[in-house]
């Protein structure tokens, strides 16, 4: 199998879940369209490199963040980082999005990506911290100052939705 | 003290659930698979062209180095071996693509870019290891420099004359696509010695000189116009965003 051919099966089956990680990140439908679009390509570029990785997804999402990241930094998603526009389709619990992503956007990115890849991406400490270039403990802390933040914003209900319960195991990876 | 432990499962239910179906509107594969085939192949090519101009420079400091006398030599090593013309350029793999240096790649191409669009009175063009997206042209009435650079466009210009603030004469200019660009004109004695041409692109300001401040009463060989019309193509808009990116990553 040609490795355009690879990656092309590889891309359609999780640029679902890269876009919804992408969402998360940005807080914007669009923007997360053009992050997932950004990392496509570059994970296209390094692809022979990525497909001897021992996990590709986990490139991928390393992809993802540095990109989001390294756009962060250049202004790129400044504008309407987290404008928190809804995405027509409906998907998902609407009200329940923009009040996450609203206190989301209350944090820095880094933070954001943080929280993100520990309890979107379920990743270890060890591993955000490898991931991120810094110490477990400013992983630790960093997230446990984020959990108090999104404590605040989000009310008791959609804190603990005993509906959702179980969802997790249903996630498409 | 908090239980942030039990907080981590209602986290990670209400991410699931705000976002749960959600999918990009349109298919990001086919446009990726464009757009990431085109850039390896640029970079290919970059890579080729420089494999092959390291060749020529160190064939011809092999036959330099060649001791001259009055006897009769023996034919120098390059001779006595494949020529560059028979070997080509260096067989460049994807992977050697992938290992070579992101900032050397870019240069690569920058310089690609400005020999294929610059006018020919641009002279001979060479990358500035001192100073960020900076290349040195040389003509036979001097040296001059031409750099790329972009900034968030907060706080800055953003491509109007009304913005002000640099020194110089300035006359507005626009993209096809309709983008405004001012172009600063500064001149001492009568002679014009840099042009500066500012846009938005993206959410950046990007901005494109060429100066000759260096080397005194030296005629610029390169107007507002040709700068404009640099500016004009897509392939160097990107490659002022990249440059500022890796500018960025390198923390220079």
């Amino acid at each position: 199998m040609g490795e355009y051919q690879d990656f092309e099966e590889y891309a359609r089956a999780r640029q679902n879940r890269l876009y919804r990680t992408a969402v998360l990140l940005c807080g914007d439908p669009h923007r997360a369209q053009d992050l997932v679009q950004n990392t496509l390509v570059r994970l296209l570029r390094y692809w022979p490199r990525a497909i001897r990785a021992d996990n590709v997804d986990a490139y991928a999402r390393t992809v993802l963040t540095r990109t989001f990241l390294a756009e962060q930094r250049r202004g790129l998603l400044s504008r309407r980082a987290h404008a928190v526009e809804d995405n027509p389709t409906g998907a998902g619990d609407p009200a329940l999005r923009v009040t996450l992503l609203a206190a989301l956007g209350e944090l820095p990115p880094r933070a954001r990506a943080m929280l993100i890849l520990r309890y979107w991406e379920d990743l270890s400490v060890a591993t955000v911290a490898g991931l991120m270039r810094c110490s477990q403990s400013t992983v630790r802390s960093t997230c446990s100052r984020s959990l108090a933040l999104l404590r605040s914003r989000l009310d008791a209900g959609e804190w603990h939705a005993e509906p959702y319960a179980g969802l997790g195991a249903q996630r498409s990876r | 003290m908090h239980d942030f432990n039990a907080e981590e499962p209602a986290l990670r239910r209400a991410m699931e659930q705000a976002v749960d179906g959600l999918a990009p509107r349109v298919d990001l594969v086919p446009r990726a698979l464009t757009l990431g085939r085109r850039r390896r192949a640029r970079i290919r090519l970059a890579t080729a062209a420089g494999g092959l101009a390291f060749a020529a420079v160190t064939a011809a400091l092999v036959v330099d180095y060649v001791p001259r006398g009055t006897d009769p030599l023996p034919a120098p090593p390059v001779a006595s071996g494949p020529s560059v013309e028979e070997t080509g350029a260096p067989v460049s793999t994807p992977e050697a693509a992938d290992a070579a240096e992101p900032v050397e790649i870019h240069r690569a191409r920058v310089m690609d870019a400005l020999d294929r669009l610059l006018p020919a009175r641009a002279g001979s063009l060479e990358s500035m290891t001192d100073g960020w997206d900076t290349y040195i042209g040389v003509t036979e009435n001097g040296g001059y420099r031409i750099g790329l650079d972009a900034v968030p466009a907060s706080g800055r210009a953003d491509g109007s004359c009304t913005d002000g603030g640099l020194d110089g004469l300035c006359r507005p200019y626009a993209l096809d696509d309709g983008t405004p660009v001012a172009a600063w004109t500064e001149s001492e004695s009568g002679v014009d010695v840099s042009v500066r041409v500012r846009f938005q692109e993206r959410d950046l300001v990007a901005e494109i000189v060429v100066d000759a401040a260096t080397n005194p009463g030296m005629p610029l060989p390169l107007s507002a116009e040709d700068l404009v019309a640099l500016a004009n193509d897509e392939e160097v808009r990107d490659l002022i965003v990249e440059g500022a990116g890796l500018a960025e990553e390198s923390g220079s």
